[in-house]
């Protein structure tokens, strides 16, 4: 083994100057960086899925077929077309409602396990800007996947809408999207710390938050029940708000007017990214005093 | 190997009094104890120890990943603690093992992916990421995905990832497990290398290779459950060891009336073994004993170098012709073994046990 040959320069004697001034970014670099980050890690998401054909069979085949049997359970049972219709669009929520859970909420263990975290930790992006990547690109993704399912069940089921207002359709949508991938970031820092509760939280968020969402059914149908989800989960407020615009039919079946249901979600799409920025905030420090939350077990 | 006078008043690297406890069911662990540590900019500075000696925790808590519990410690006079946004933008790391990234990414986009999160401007950042791809020798596989990767390949990837933002301080943690031989040859080449383009860019690594640790270090601390036993240069380290100067000196045959106790008592010598390689060696006799080659060889032990003189002259006068003349020092092991009372891979089995 040769001993170390490389010449030995000395540091120049503006090295520290020199250091110091690459560590003083200025605002709009800090803005700019920020902007690149959430669009670096949005980028995977989107583009990085598309290539995995098996994934975008499973995730848009599986949604479909659990639409299918209940819209032929609802026709045997001799139901209003219009729940046919509501059904496709409660079909589409719950893709991004899946993505929610399993790839915001649980997306930061996976990404400790990996060693991701690590490197997002030290390198000079915020976990929030990681986030927020995580969310667009995710909601993008799922984007594709519930256009998707709403065009196969409209075609194949026969379906028809009544949109008279399809801006107002639109900020639902956007709202409630929004919202939902907005709790999935504050989820995302409490399933973390849960360790390996999260897997048992991520069952209690899927089959359970449908029923209290009230997705496939009329929330106002829970009582006090669906009054509370409607303040607490997004979903809630997102379909029975999305049932009233899309399917006229079923206007009178909305629990509060739409307007409310609306503000209702701002609050929550307000309340959950602040909440998110403290939990972030949280993990990080918690992280570094502990030692074992940012790290994967050696 | 290289010598260096401090030439900065703020190291590179200073931990004052670092400690560090992990919670645990039986109680606090105490992982690292009241470390002192100060590496100058531009040393490639080596932590070398057992697993479970604390090497990772210090890295840790240096690159920003891990809080100490008591004690500070700056990166260019940066405080790790309370000035961690500025440390993280001047810093890189790499870990040995590491499978970071998205499979389904090439390894271009992956590479451009860091390269936003490091902070650069878009163009300047996929300039640095062609280079980088270009100076690992990774071209070929640019555009295969992170997935089909071998270990040798990922772990080039996460180095060129490391020398995307030029950091001055790049962090690495056991950079070589898991490498063959001619892989981790090729790390270590771009590590002098990236060192070498930048004069003050410093780099502080963790290795379980004592061999890796003498090649490529500046200076080096051996680290035992969470101390620093002790820290220098390689040669000064093996100089603590060794207890005599010990040369082997290669002779055609040794003279006649001349014996090992003939040589013993000349003024210096502390001990001398005769090995008569042309009886020992028989089997490999074409290659050690051939034209030009020893046919016995000394071991000399010497109570310093200057001695040497009057053994050479000995030989010379009784008309031995000298074949070779080499100094051997002490191995890193041996100085391992000395300072923490058992070998490292003795540590590591006591570790994994």
């Amino acid at each position: 083994m040769s001993a170390r040959t490389v010449a030995v320069v000395p540091p120049p004697a503006d090295l520290l100057a020199r250091i110091r001034a690459e560590t003083e970014w200025s605002l709009a670099h800090r803005l700019r960086h920020a902007t690149q980050s959430v669009v670096a890690r949005a980028y995977p998401r989107v583009f990085g899925m598309l290539r995995e054909p098996s994934w975008l069979f499973f995730d848009l085949v599986f949604p479909i077929l659990g639409m299918s049997a209940l819209i032929f359970l609802l026709r045997s049972r001799g139901a209003d077309e219009a729940w046919i219709s509501a059904t496709i669009l409660a079909s589409a929520l719950l893709t991004f409602w899946t993505s929610v859970i399993w790839m915001m909420a649980g997306q930061f263990r996976w990404e400790r396990d990996s060693g991701n975290l690590t490197l997002y930790i030290t390198a000079p992006v915020g976990l929030g800007s990681i986030t927020l990547g995580m969310a667009i690109g995710g909601a993008l993704g799922m984007a594709i996947r519930a256009a998707v399912v709403v065009l196969t069940g409209t075609l194949f089921f026969g379906a028809t809408y009544g949109v008279h207002e399809p801006l107002l359709l639109a900020l639902t949508i956007l709202l409630g999207v929004a919202a939902m991938y907005a709790l999935g970031a504050c989820l995302a820092a409490f399933f973390l710390i849960s360790g390996r509760q999260a897997e048992h939280l991520g069952d209690l968020l899927n089959e359970p938050m449908q029923l209290l969402g009230g997705l496939f059914a009329p929330i106002r149908s829970l009582g006090i029940i669906g009054i509370a989800a409607i303040g607490i989960l997004p979903l809630a407020p997102a379909a029975d708000a999305l049932r009233q615009i899309a399917v006229p039919q079923l206007a009178a079946s909305g629990l509060l007017p739409v307007p409310i249901e609306l503000s209702i979600l701002t609050a929550m799409l307000v309340i959950f990214s602040v909440g998110s920025h403290f939990a972030l905030a949280y993990i990080e420090r918690a992280g570094r005093a502990g030692g074992r939350l940012l790290t994967r077990a050696d | 190997m290289s010598t260096r006078t401090p030439t900065s008043t703020t190291a590179a690297v200073e931990a004052r009094g670092v400690s560090r406890l992990f919670k645990a069911k039986g109680g606090p662990v105490t992982a690292l104890h009241n470390i002192d540590l100060r590496i100058e900019p531009g040393e490639l500075f080596g932590l070398l120890g057992p697993n479970g000696a604390g090497k990772s925790t210090l890295i840790k808590i240096l690159s920003t990943l891990l809080l100490p519990t008591t004690g500070s410690a700056s990166i260019f006079g940066l405080d790790v603690v309370t000035e961690t946004s500025r440390v993280r933008r001047i810093m890189n790391l790499v870990a040995g093992g590491d499978f970071s990234g998205y499979g389904l990414l090439t390894v271009r986009e992956q590479l451009a992916m860091f390269a936003q999160f490091y902070g650069m401007p878009y163009r300047e950042g996929m300039r640095r990421v062609d280079e980088q791809i270009a100076a690992f020798g990774i071209d070929s596989i640019r555009d295969r995905k992170i997935s089909a990767l071998s270990t040798g390949q990922r772990q080039k990837l996460n180095f060129a990832r490391s020398f995307l933002n030029d950091p001055w301080i790049l962090f690495l943690d056991e950079p070589t497990i898991g490498l063959d031989v001619s892989a981790a040859r090729d790390v270590r080449e771009r590590v002098r290398a990236f060192q070498a383009q930048e004069p003050g860019r410093t780099v502080l690594l963790t290795t379980h290779y004592m061999a890796e640790a003498d090649e490529m270090c500046d200076r080096i601390a051996i680290v035992d459950h969470g101390r620093i036993l002790a820290q220098g240069t390689p040669a000064e380290l093996k100089r603590m060891v060794q207890k005599e100067s010990l040369f082997i000196v290669g002779v055609d045959a040794l003279p006649v009336g001349v014996t090992a106790a003939t040589i013993r008592s000349l003024p210096g010598v502390l001990s001398v073994a005769v090995r008569d390689e042309s009886v020992e060696g028989a089997d490999a006799s074409a290659g050690s004993t051939g034209v030009g080659s020893p046919a016995t060889r000394l071991a000399i032990g010497l109570r310093d170098d200057g001695a040497l003189g009057g053994v050479i002259s000995l030989l010379a006068e009784k008309g031995s012709h000298l074949r070779e003349i080499s100094k051997s020092e002490p191995t890193l092991e041996e100085v391992f073994v000395q300072l923490v009372g058992r070998g490292l891979s003795e540590s590591d089995s006591e570790s994994a046990g």
